[in-house]
């Protein structure tokens, strides 16, 4: 999952940047709405954390724009502003939700999550998928009801495949939304990615890999039983 | 509570009340007073009958026949006009009317007081001979009650008509009359006479006329009643529907305005007044949302930060940034600054500070308080002139002047661009301003002018800089208000110098 962080404040955009890229999200931050509009419109996101008072044009104004141009990428805005025509104001822009500061790491880590299930259409943290259980919200991999070592990048990329099971993802688009800009696109890291996390996840009694590759288009998370 | 619509009910109530009833009173005695004036020149016309009956008791005692009057009256209706009538048949005339269906009363005297002549029913006690008769050229008219009957008299002096001819047996008026000299007096001599016409007539018509004042009067209170009530109800309106609108005002809908349309004309001064009171409310309420919200932004982004960062390094301890510790001091002590000074702030408005005044020099605090801002300045290739005398003095507090000082260069060094220049003025022969600092400056506008000094206002409204809160140009106003000061901000005309002029106030 990609996430945008606009933040003015350096120390406070560091922090939320650190802690979402523990918990395995892609992260590319900015500090001004001038930056942040371009980003949004460049790269694909999953989500974008906006703050609304920035420097340039606003995390409001932002909003308003990527609105206007068709990007219904779901947006939390970050801010100061508790009134309620504050809040008000910033859902009817267009936000998708609103958290005032100062709030918990856990609570944005949970809004993020339920707007990321939202948006596949999930309704419960929990995936099944033959022999695999994946927990969206522990970030967990249970394989035969035992749990098992993923990367934060691996799991990433198991739950974005999960999430979109039986759809053909291209190895760009797994970039766009799991590796940050800091990625160069001619590394093979998702191939290589790819590869540990079939070894991971592979079932002992079943030679066949959940995660298929379709040649030229990309990877595919089929069900055996399907 | 006083209600307009009561008190205007009681005196409109009232002074209808008092107008019906000073209507029905000059109606009464006009009624009265054009009754009286009937009875008056009645009894006036009655006059030449009275000198007839004084000119007969004068020439004959004893009774003359009704008939012998009565037979007079024919002849009035002989040829040769009224002109020639003779003055014996215009007497009879007056005696038949005299004698009619209201026979008045009468008593003559002598003009020595001896009654001449008198008819029934006038009892000594209230008809008694006048005292001064010399006042009774002209008739003098009273009333006078008689026997439980109110009379209306007629008191006169006259001299009988002398009678041509022979003399006659004197004639009564009618049977009720009766002769009560035993002497006649002498020919000609002058006679007072009081006749008197009964008033009950005058009186059963005043009483039906007052009977009809009451009766329309309460009729007409009634009336009144309801048209005030009516007429309070809809004058009162507009004012209603005012109050109603007032009472629906609350925080949330102070961008509301009062229309003029349908109001009556004297209610317009209050509507603008209220529309003013409301647009000064309206702004004061979002001054002090601002001035919420900034605050909120103000405190709540440093426990965001502090918050965020102590929540990361506990989750992933393995990660900790090697700063955390520096970071979160500087946090702190940012916090530390924005309470401070908000607390300073509260304390100088409300004058809680008590001020210790000493004699300081201009030019030493001055050179203090730059070197704090130095290193900024040199950074940035400031030039500063101080063009300040030096033996400039005040007395003033010290601790707070240099707030002033401090916040304004602070200030300066802040804004002003690479290679700019601030100059610090003070003159000794200004007897008002004490100091004026000017500084280049980007991005300033005239419209900022009047926020410079409110509280948490900054230009940048991203509110990005960490390093000033918006605060300290309100501080360095309300230190200045608190030593009896003023400072005074103003743009040259091409916005790219700035001014501060600190002044001593004329109080």
């Amino acid at each position: 999952m990609r996430i945008l962080l606009v933040e003015d404040k350096n120390r406070l955009r560091e922090a939320i940047a650190q802690a979402l890229k523990q918990t395995g999200y892609a992260v590319d931050s900015t500090d001004n709405g001038n930056d942040a509009l371009w980003m949004a419109q460049e790269n694909s996101y999953n989500i974008i954390l906006l703050d609304i008072m920035i420097p340039g044009i606003d995390g409001l104004e932002v909003l308003e724009k990527l609105r206007e141009l068709n990007d219904n990428t779901p947006v939390i805005l970050l801010t100061a502003k508790d009134t309620i025509a504050d809040r008000v104001k910033g859902l009817r822009k267009g936000a998708d939700d609103y958290l005032i500061k100062p709030f918990a790491l856990e609570e944005l880590l949970a809004r993020i999550e339920a707007l990321c299930r939202r948006s596949y259409q999930k309704s419960t943290p929990s995936i099944k998928i033959d022999h695999l259980d994946i927990d969206t919200s522990a970030k967990t991999v249970k394989k035969h009801n035992k749990l098992i070592e993923l990367t934060a990048r691996e799991y990433a990329i198991l739950e974005y495949l999960a999430m979109k099971e039986g759809s053909v993802i291209s190895r760009t688009e797994i970039e766009e939304h799991i590796y940050d800009e800091l990625v160069s696109p001619m590394s093979n890291v998702v191939d290589s990615a790819i590869c540990n996390l079939r070894r991971k996840i592979a079932d002992e009694d079943n030679n066949e890999d959940l995660i298929q590759t379709r040649r030229g288009q990309g990877y595919i998370l089929v069900r055996k039983d399907s | 509570m006083s209600s307009i619509r009561k008190r205007l009910f009681i005196w409109l109530l009232m002074g209808l009340s008092t107008l019906w009833a000073i209507a029905g009173i000059g109606i009464y005695l006009a009624v009265k007073k054009s009754e009286l004036t009937k009875i008056d020149s009645e009894l006036l016309r009655l006059q030449s009958a009275i000198r007839f009956f004084g000119g007969l008791s004068q020439r004959t005692e004893g009774p003359i026949r009704p008939d012998r009057l009565l037979s007079r009256i024919n002849r009035e209706n002989l040829p040769g006009g009224e002109n020639r009538r003779p003055p014996d048949l215009r007497i009879t005339q007056s005696l038949t009317d005299f004698i009619k269906e209201n026979p008045p009363k009468y008593r003559i005297w002598s003009a020595n007081g001896t009654i001449i002549r008198q008819s029934k029913g006038l009892s000594e006690k209230n008809v008694q001979f006048p005292e001064n008769t010399e006042i009774l050229n002209e008739p003098i008219f009273n009333s006078i009650l008689s026997e439980g009957d109110t009379y209306r008299a007629m008191t006169v002096r006259f001299r009988p008509p002398r009678p041509r001819g022979r003399p006659r047996a004197v004639p009564s008026a009618n049977d009720s009359d009766v002769q009560t000299q035993d002497e006649a007096p002498p020919r000609n001599a002058p006679q007072i006479a009081t006749i008197a016409l009964s008033t009950k007539s005058m009186e059963q018509t005043l009483q039906f006329l007052l009977f009809a004042i009451i009766a329309i009067g309460i009729i007409a209170g009634f009336l009144s009643f309801l048209l005030v009530s009516l007429a309070l109800r809809n004058g009162l309106k507009p004012l209603n529907s005012m109050g109603n609108n007032l009472s629906s005002v609350n925080s949330s809908s102070l961008s509301h305005r009062f229309s003029k349309k349908g109001l009556p004309i004297e209610l317009a001064p209050i509507t603008d007044h209220l529309n003013d009171l409301m647009a000064r409310l309206e702004s004061g309420f979002n001054r002090e949302r601002q001035f919420s919200s900034d605050l909120a932004h103000e405190l709540r982004t440093p426990i965001a930060e502090l918050k965020m960062m102590s929540e990361v390094a506990l989750r992933w301890p393995e990660k900790k940034n090697d700063n955390y510790a520096l970071e979160t001091l500087e946090i702190s002590q940012q916090l530390q600054d924005t309470i401070e000074t908000l607390l300073s702030l509260n304390r100088f408005e409300n004058g809680q500070e008590k001020l210790k005044i000493e004699e300081l020099c201009l030019k030493t605090v001055i050179n203090e308080c730059l070197e704090k801002h130095e290193k900024q300045i040199s950074n940035k290739d400031i030039k500063v002139d101080i063009k300040v005398d030096e033996g400039k003095v005040i007395d003033t507090d010290i601790g707070i002047f240099r707030t002033i000082i401090n916040n304004l260069l602070s200030n300066a060094a802040e804004y002003t661009p690479q290679n700019g220049e601030i100059i610090i003025l003070g003159k000794s022969n200004s007897s008002d301003e004490i100091l004026r600092i000017s500084n280049n400056v980007d991005g300033m506008e005239f419209e900022m002018l009047e926020h410079l000094f409110e509280r948490f206002w900054r230009a940048d409204n991203s509110r990005s800089d960490s390093s000033h809160i918006g605060l300290g140009l309100s501080l360095s106003k309300a230190c200045a208000e608190a030593l009896s000061l003023k400072i005074n901000a103003s743009l040259c005309e091409n916005a790219e110098t700035i001014q501060f002029s600190l002044n001593r106030t004329n109080s």
